[in-house]
């Protein structure tokens, strides 16, 4: 009995430690490719108007590199709304060229593959855009417009001085329109307020006014930043097909862990995966001093 | 919100014996449980979460003598469906300036639902039991039992981690309850 008094620990330990985990091999077919397409535009900054072509790759084998589709033709037609149609302009249609061969620019994403950008490109508030792209044997096509653009109003800051905390607690206004209104949120916390990209920003928000409309609305960073960050705020109204997509982009990049719920993204355009946002960006930089 | 329909359909058959030394039972069950949304999977007809296509249940009970009987479970059923992620696209490009490296997110991309199946569950139990004296006022049991036998590793959830050194996504299984010895007083008064 005593002997078994003994083992029963060690039993106990043995579960204990033992590992509730090995490495599968899955066995699924492999995905069938697809272009991606990321496209931008705006009414202010010349260096966020590009277009990115990409593939899928296979998810188990993946070369985690960008991917790029290079040789495409890209090009960006501005509209002419009549009423309830739109016409375009084929003769103010703008090609986009491979960022590589692009010349006078030198910082912006070169040496990235599959980059299509023009300096010409100077989009409008209120005009549809048409985008059409030949790559690989396939059109793909997407239509956006740079809706109004809403400013922001005041950047305000609370620090709690007497307990000498260098917490900065940021909260930014702006005049939310009576209309359905749609934003997208960057957030760069850096001295330098360009922008390469997107996708430089620290962190981004996709919101609209289902549930506070018309009228000033506050936006309040629960996380705080620290005294002295320079904070650049990029608040871009987009449509809502645009909307949509970065919404499902949001849940598909945060969709981690194993319980998980599959999540597609939904594509604003037509013969590929991805999007063509027209952002009307308004843009604020502070120093939290 | 989107509506779309369900099925579900099957045979049982169960066969038990209870005269003997030997008693007990095997169940076995064939079924399909299936959905079917236009907005989903395109429109194709896909297989439920918990479809469970077979599902058998085997229940043997043998009495040695007086003090001692010995049971032996076994349960085998299909694994359950899972989606999972056929492929990846870099998305939301840019470039750091303070690190000076690209930064860009991948999204995955899923293509049918449910169209993996995790590894079969199964496994089998054993247990003893012994029964100590017997008074009209107390009566008391002694079990031993395996949980587990065989300790197959059953599938609870699979995950993913990239392994940026070997360029691929490697997939992990986590299961519960490895071989599990336990040993129980009963008694009644």
């Amino acid at each position: 009995m005593k002997r078994i008094i003994h083992i029963i620990p060690f039993c106990f330990a043995l579960l204990a430690l033992a590992s509730c985990e090995k490495e599968i091999t899955v066995d699924l077919p492999p995905a069938k490719q697809s272009l991606v397409v990321e496209a931008s535009i705006n009414q202010l900054f010349p260096n966020l108007n590009y277009v990115f072509i990409s593939r899928t790759i296979d998810y188990f084998n993946p070369d985690l590199s960008l991917n790029g589709v290079r040789n495409a033709e890209v090009y960006i037609t501005p509209g002419i709304i009549n009423g309830t149609d739109t016409t375009w302009d084929a003769a103010n249609r703008i090609q986009l060229f491979d960022i590589n061969n692009v010349p006078l620019v030198d910082t912006f994403l070169q040496g990235f593959s599959g980059i299509y950008f023009n300096p010409l490109l100077v989009p409008q508030v209120g005009v549809p855009y048409k985008l059409d792209i030949d790559a690989e044997g396939q059109h793909i096509t997407g239509v956006t417009t740079i809706p109004r653009v809403t400013e922001i109003d005041t950047v305000f800051w609370k620090q709690e001085i007497e307990r000498n905390d260098t917490d900065m607690y940021v909260t930014f206004e702006f005049i939310d329109g009576p209309e359905q209104n749609n934003y997208r949120l960057a957030i760069h916390n850096d001295p330098n307020a360009i922008l390469i990209g997107w996708g430089a920003a620290q962190s981004y928000r996709t919101f609209d006014d289902a549930f506070v409309n018309n009228g000033k609305r506050p936006y309040t960073f629960f996380r705080p930043f620290e005294y002295g960050d320079t904070l650049n705020l990029y608040l871009s109204s987009i449509g809502r097909k645009e909307y949509l997509f970065w919404e499902s982009f949001t849940q598909a990049a945060n969709n981690g862990g194993p319980f998980s719920t599959p999540i597609n993204v939904k594509s604003n355009i037509t013969g590929a995966i991805g999007s063509f946002t027209g952002y009307a960006v308004s843009f604020r930089r502070q120093v939290l001093r | 919100m989107i509506f779309g329909q369900g099925e579900a359909y099957g045979v049982e058959l169960f066969i038990k014996k209870k005269a003997g030394r030997l008693t007990g039972w095997v169940g076995y069950t064939w079924s399909r449980a299936l959905r079917q949304f236009d907005q989903l999977n395109n429109g194709k007809t896909f297989f439920f979460r918990y479809d469970r296509t077979h599902d058998m249940s085997l229940v043997a009970s043998y009495q040695f003598n007086k003090k001692w009987s010995g049971t032996l479970v076994f349960v085998y059923g299909t694994g359950n469906a899972a989606t999972l992620p056929t492929g990846r696209f870099p998305y939301r490009v840019g470039y750091d300036l303070t690190r000076n490296q690209p930064r860009l997110t991948f999204i995955d991309v899923y293509d049918k639902i449910n169209d993996f199946r995790l590894p079969a569950y199964h496994r089998m139990d054993i247990s003893f039991t012994y029964i100590n004296k017997q008074t009209e006022k107390f009566e008391s049991s002694w079990n031993f039992s395996i949980y587990n036998v065989y300790s197959r590793a059953n599938p609870y959830f699979i995950y993913f981690v990239p392994d940026l050194d070997a360029q691929k996504v490697r997939a992990y299984m986590v299961y519960l309850f490895p071989i599990l010895p336990s040993v129980a007083w009963n008694f009644k008064f």
